[in-house]
């Protein structure tokens, strides 16, 4: 492209700096550039420093220069200054610092173009902890102002400058962090500004989030103000700066909060990934592609959000959601893959068909997948190989290498099964390093002991036949084929072979000298190698031309084990063979040759002469170690030969076994990926450890917050009347206030009566539509045995016109009897105009409600006469102890018929008697999942004042007691 | 977190034209990365793939005529693709910008292309806008913006 000369100055008006800059590029020395910097600096720091120096001599103030500069002026220097900042690679930033007063002075400058000068020159310069000390105050100052001020472009430059620079100072949060939320909460401000507000609130809390973490209440305002921003589901623009925000939060503020988002952060996923709404990417308006931003974002934040199936209990997993959303995430899974094997002839189409299948394909494992699942994602990753790109190449790899470590079994076999021949043929095909490297490991992930033959003898392929010659590559190759053949071969000769022809085919040296040292080891340790080994050896020293280390393992072995190709290959043949390789090897094998020489010589005297010879003619080596050798070597056959010492027998005994168990190679390879299971090998016992890649990170300690959050909940001001109200009757209301009313009704089914259905209807009564309506359940939990446990069956809509309503169901699964006060809080959060509330209710999950009545249980009815029998039974057995007493007077229901029907509607069988008239008689049976069934008897006594309550029960006090409280709370 | 680590725009003498870090660096760090990364990337050969693993981070890469744009990103995003098409974005909005973007638009109008970087790009490489219309439309409006300062101080 040509530069076009006219163009460019029609956008820059500056032509001093256009003059500079051109001057710069025309120098083509260094120095002279350096010079005409210098030169230019000079020339600035005179034209700023005229009216610095007479504002210092009249005042004293040393800041706020004289305006002698006009703001047209003042702007070219500091760009000039912004200049030499980049064409100097920020090496000279301390010669800078001079012109900061000008900066400032120019930022408060009514004129955007200068106003923008100054602000790009910040961004620029204030990493430099010498700016916050020089003139942070006055940039906070103006920064202030510009938050405030009433023109959007003003407020833009000072968000764009936060989220660039936010980080880097501390007192830019703790001074600017509300000034920012006001714009991002306020309904008036425009989109833009939204989402910068968004982006540079994101960027102060990042460096210090204390400011929300210290206090719980603004903490819950502000984060449900910020998640209320998710609301518009028209527009998804505002989404795609708010959600880096959210993902922030979830991760280091607050991951507890965010838990409600699951379900609407699913139905925005699925609504993008079919391509509803405006959810889909701009580019191409002919087909609906989903917008990439949005779905690798809201993937990622789920990601985090729930963990993967395996994890510790307490958790949210896949189990803890409920069906509708678990369903929306599967299908946009499955639509992934549908649109990411579609073929796109448009590039930028493809890379966003293949960035949400990839990251999609990665989440999918968190959803509990299903084989076929699992094997169609495989299918289309494999698809994806033939791709001509290479970066797609690249990713496909990276993702079928996550997917068999971290979804297991399945997918490992679908892959061995089908596709190997695939992978093959691509390592011989590939030309790109990068991806080679990608798909041995891809290979090695799923290696084991049935398929270890043909991927070693493919890895070997491709080390003889590939003309790839980049030796780190192959030394890495080199390094796995041994590691693998050691792990997984179950066939001592074909390990043998194949441990050979790794040597043999490394022609240069493989960098390190492991690989044969570690084969040598293991053919020590294992004795039924030693003479196939040595056989083996014998051929390829045979051969003209072989490599080094083929050599040195040769030397080696053989002067070890030398006596097991006696009667065909003597000592002597052996000596000859290597004084021929002896001149064509490196320095560090000739060495060895030399200490073989003498192992041969300690085996068979008879070649003492020519070992003799041999070591005189080294002397003269120029290689110091080699003359050392073979001096030493000499003197020790001259002594042997003197004093007739057994010398030699006793300093070159059989090798002893090696003790070290660890695989010295399995250190080369840092953090590569290998397969997970650990399988010892047939020849020694060197375990490896696992580097497989590990599953992305997800919340820990969940069990500790999550009962902080319980005791946290600030319950709303008259929970008590619909809690009071759901423990008496079945349905009603639980719940009033000016924008939502809500119903309960509870069912239990009678097969499974411990297992009680709470469907609660949220209706809009206000004029305008609610928005973000989140709910949560939170039980109390103690320990690891709760007293019950919730699951969400069905989430409300998120959102409600006017008169509108929408159902909520929960299960609450009784496992024993807890306290009433213990039971579950129903956190709901709404956002209607411009209000923003969060409700807390404790719903009445009270052990009362697992009574069922006679008529629904098919029973006849308890008689009187029953009832006293079972009551004296009951005494007879457990004495007090099964008993629970109590007098109380703070209840409004007082006469014998309020009292009766009370306990009726509990659910307690009331006797039907006409014998004592002032006494209630009621029976019913609990039902709960750990405690089994057990009966109780009530006898409620009304007295003018007061109801003196008994009550006995099978199971002990302790739940006769339970069952009185929550008899108490149902009269009052 | 961090998901873009740093943009540097570095032409085939291995200048650097444009730099943007997104997280803290020392200037010992920054030069060393210019240097590194300017002769890994330019070594590179057309046909390689365009994601490189360096230091503790990945890098990502896409030449444009004479200039390169390279980004690191952190290891663990998985947004190798996602990367490429936001550099692609920022080229784009140029490109319309300044009617067939070159190298020395972008040397001589470096102010510019800040300012269009941070129409795209802010805070830790999140995305502010995907849309090139709307990013135009408000690079456009600044402009005019700075034109009817510049009428008005004639003017006065």
């Amino acid at each position: 492209m040509l530069a076009n000369n006219s163009s460019s100055s029609s956008h820059n008006s500056m032509r001093g700096l256009q003059l500079f800059i051109a001057d710069l590029r025309g120098s083509v020395h260094t120095e002279d550039r350096e010079k005409r910097v210098q030169a230019e600096l000079v020339n600035i720091r005179r034209q700023f420093g005229a009216g610095n120096d007479s504002e210092r001599a009249k005042g004293g103030i040393p800041s706020r220069p004289s305006s002698s500069l006009s703001g047209y002026q003042r702007k070219k220097y500091v760009a000039k200054l912004a200049y030499i900042l980049i064409a100097t690679n920020t090496t000279r930033t301390a010669d800078l610092m001079f012109g900061l007063d000008e900066c400032c002075e120019l930022m408060a400058s009514t004129v955007y173009s200068e106003k923008y000068i100054a602000y790009m020159t910040l961004e620029l310069l204030y990493y430099h902890p010498d700016v916050a000390q020089l003139a942070g105050d006055r940039i906070i100052q103006q920064l202030k102002l510009d938050l405030a001020s009433s023109t959007d472009n003003s407020v833009c430059l000072a968000l764009n400058f936060l989220a660039v620079v936010g980080k880097f100072n501390s007192v830019l949060t703790t001074e600017l962090i509300h000034e920012v939320f006001q714009v991002l909460r306020s309904p008036t401000s425009a989109q833009i500004l939204k989402k910068k507000s968004a982006l540079a609130f994101l960027a102060l809390l990042r460096n210090d989030s204390s400011i929300l973490t210290q206090d719980a209440r603004r903490k819950q305002l502000w984060i449900q103000r910020i998640m209320s921003l998710l609301d518009d589901t028209n527009d998804y623009r505002l989404m795609v700066s708010v959600l880096p925000l959210i993902e922030y939060i979830a991760h280091d503020v607050d991951g507890q909060a965010c838990i409600k988002l699951i379900p609407q952060l699913s139905d925005i996923l699925f609504n993008c990934v079919s391509g509803k709404g405006e959810a889909s990417h701009e580019l191409s308006s002919h087909e609906n592609i989903p917008n990439p931003w949005l779905v690798t974002k809201i993937v990622s934040i789920l990601n985090f959000l729930i963990s993967s199936p395996s994890s510790a209990e307490g958790e949210i997993t896949f189990s803890d959601i409920d069906q509708g959303t678990l369903g929306k995430l599967r299908s946009s899974v499955t639509k992934a893959i549908e649109i990411g094997t579609q073929s796109a002839v448009d590039a930028v189409a493809r890379t966003v068909k293949n960035t949400i299948l990839f990251s999609l394909i990665n989440f999918a494992s968190k959803l509990d997948p299903s084989t076929d699942a699992i094997i169609s994602s495989v299918t289309a990753l494999c698809s994806l190989l033939t791709s001509t790109e290479t970066n797609t190449r690249y990713l496909t790899l990276d993702c079928l290498i996550k997917l068999c470590s971290v979804s297991g079994k399945s997918a490992r076999d679908d892959v061995r099964a089908k596709h190997m021949e695939q992978l093959f043929s691509l390592l011989m095909m590939e030309r790109d390093t990068s991806i080679v490297r990608k798909l041995v490991n891809l290979l090695c992930t799923f290696t084991d002991s049935t398929n270890v033959k043909p991927i070693v003898n493919a890895l070997l392929r491709f080390m003889t036949d590939s003309r790839h010659s980049d030796h780190v590559i192959r030394t890495d190759i080199a390094v796995k084929i041994a590691i693998l053949t050691e792990k997984f071969a179950t066939d001592t000769t074909w390990y043998v072979v194949v441990s050979l022809q790794l040597l043999s085919i490394s022609t240069f040296s493989l960098g390190s000298s492991n690989i044969w040292q570690r084969i040598c080891q293991i053919v020590v340790n294992n004795k039924s190698l030693h003479k196939l080994t040595c056989q083996r050896l014998l051929e390829y020293l045979q051969q003209k031309n072989v490599s080094d280390a083929i050599v040195k393992a040769g030397a080696f072995i053989l002067g070890e084990f030398a006596e097991l190709l006696a009667p065909e290959t003597s000592c002597g043949e052996l000596f000859n063979l290597f004084t021929d390789k002896y001149f064509s090897v490196s320095n560090l094998c000739r060495a060895m040759i030399l200490t073989t020489m003498m192992k041969l010589y300690n085996r068979d005297a008879q070649i003492g002469s020519a070992v003799i010879k041999f070591y005189q003619l080294e002397l003269n080596s120029l290689d110091v170690e080699l003359q050392t050798r073979s001096y030493e070597y000499l003197k020790i056959i001259q002594l042997e030969k003197i004093s007739g010492l057994q010398l030699t027998a006793s300093l070159f005994e059989p090798m002893p076994p090696f003790s070290s168990n660890k695989n010295p190679l399995l250190d080369r390879l840092g953090s590569s990926a290998l397969s997970t299971s650990e399988s010892t090998s047939d020849f020694s016992a060197a375990n490896s450890t696992s580097t497989a890649p590990t599953p992305p990170p997800t919340r820990k300690n969940k069990n500790l917050s999550r009962n902080l959050k319980y005791d946290d909940q600030q319950l709303a001001a008259s929970w008590q009347d619909g809690f009071r109200r759901m423990l008496k009757h079945k349905q009603g209301v639980f719940y009033v206030s000016h924008f939502v009313k809500i119903l309960y009704r509870l069912t239990v089914a009678p097969a499974q009566p411990e297992l009680l259905e709470v469907a609660l209807t949220y209706i809009n009564v206000s004029d305008q539509p609610i928005t973000s309506l989140l709910t949560e359940i939170i039980p109390c939990k103690t320990g690891n045995n709760p007293p019950y446990i919730t699951k969400v069956i069905n989430v409300p809509h998120s959102s409600l016109s006017k008169g509108e309503r929408t159902t909520h169901r929960t299960e609450i699964l009784t496992r024993r009897a807890s306290p009433l006060d213990q039971s579950p809080i129903l956190n709901v959060s709404l956002k209607c105009g411009g209000h923003i509330s969060s409700i807390s209710l404790k719903v009445a999950a009270g052990i009362s409600n697992t009574i069922l009545t006679s008529q629904a249980a098919n029973k006849p009815q308890v008689s009187l006469s029953q009832f006293v029998q079972r009551w004296k039974a009951l005494s007879d057995a457990l004495g007090k102890n099964g008993e629970c007493h109590i007098k109380t007077r703070a209840v409004s229901m007082r006469s014998f018929e309020q009292v009766s029907g009370c306990i009726q509607k509990m659910g307690f069988d009331v006797i039907d008697q006409a014998m004592v008239g002032d006494t209630v008689f009621a029976a019913g049976i609990i039902h709960t999942k750990n405690d089994g069934n057990s009966g109780c008897l009530l006898k409620l006594r009304c007295q003018d004042k007061e109801v003196d309550i008994t009550c006995k029960s099978t199971q002990g006090s302790q739940l006769s007691g339970l069952i009185v409280e929550s008899v108490c709370e149902a009269l009052i | 977190m961090v998901q873009i680590k740093y943009l540097l725009l570095i032409s085939r003498q291995g200048k650097v034209r444009l730099m943007r870090w997104f997280g803290a660096y020392t200037s010992n760090d920054k030069t060393k990365i210019c240097r590194e990364l300017s002769t890994t990337v330019l070594a590179r050969k057309a046909k390689m793939c365009n994601i490189l693993e360096y230091q503790d981070h990945k890098v990502v890469y896409r030449r444009y005529a004479s200039l390169y744009f390279v980004c690191g990103i952190s290891s663990e995003s998985s947004n190798e693709l996602l990367t490429l098409e936001i550099i692609h974005r920022y080229v784009e909005a140029m490109d319309s910008y300044f009617d067939n973007v070159c190298e020395l638009d972008i040397i001589f109008n470096f102010s510019k292309a800040y300012e269009i970087l941070n129409e795209v790009l802010i805070c830790d490489g999140s995305m502010t806008e995907t849309s090139k219309t709307n990013i135009l439309k408000t690079v456009a409006s600044m402009d005019a913006l700075e034109t009817s300062d510049n009428l008005d101080q004639v003017l006065s």
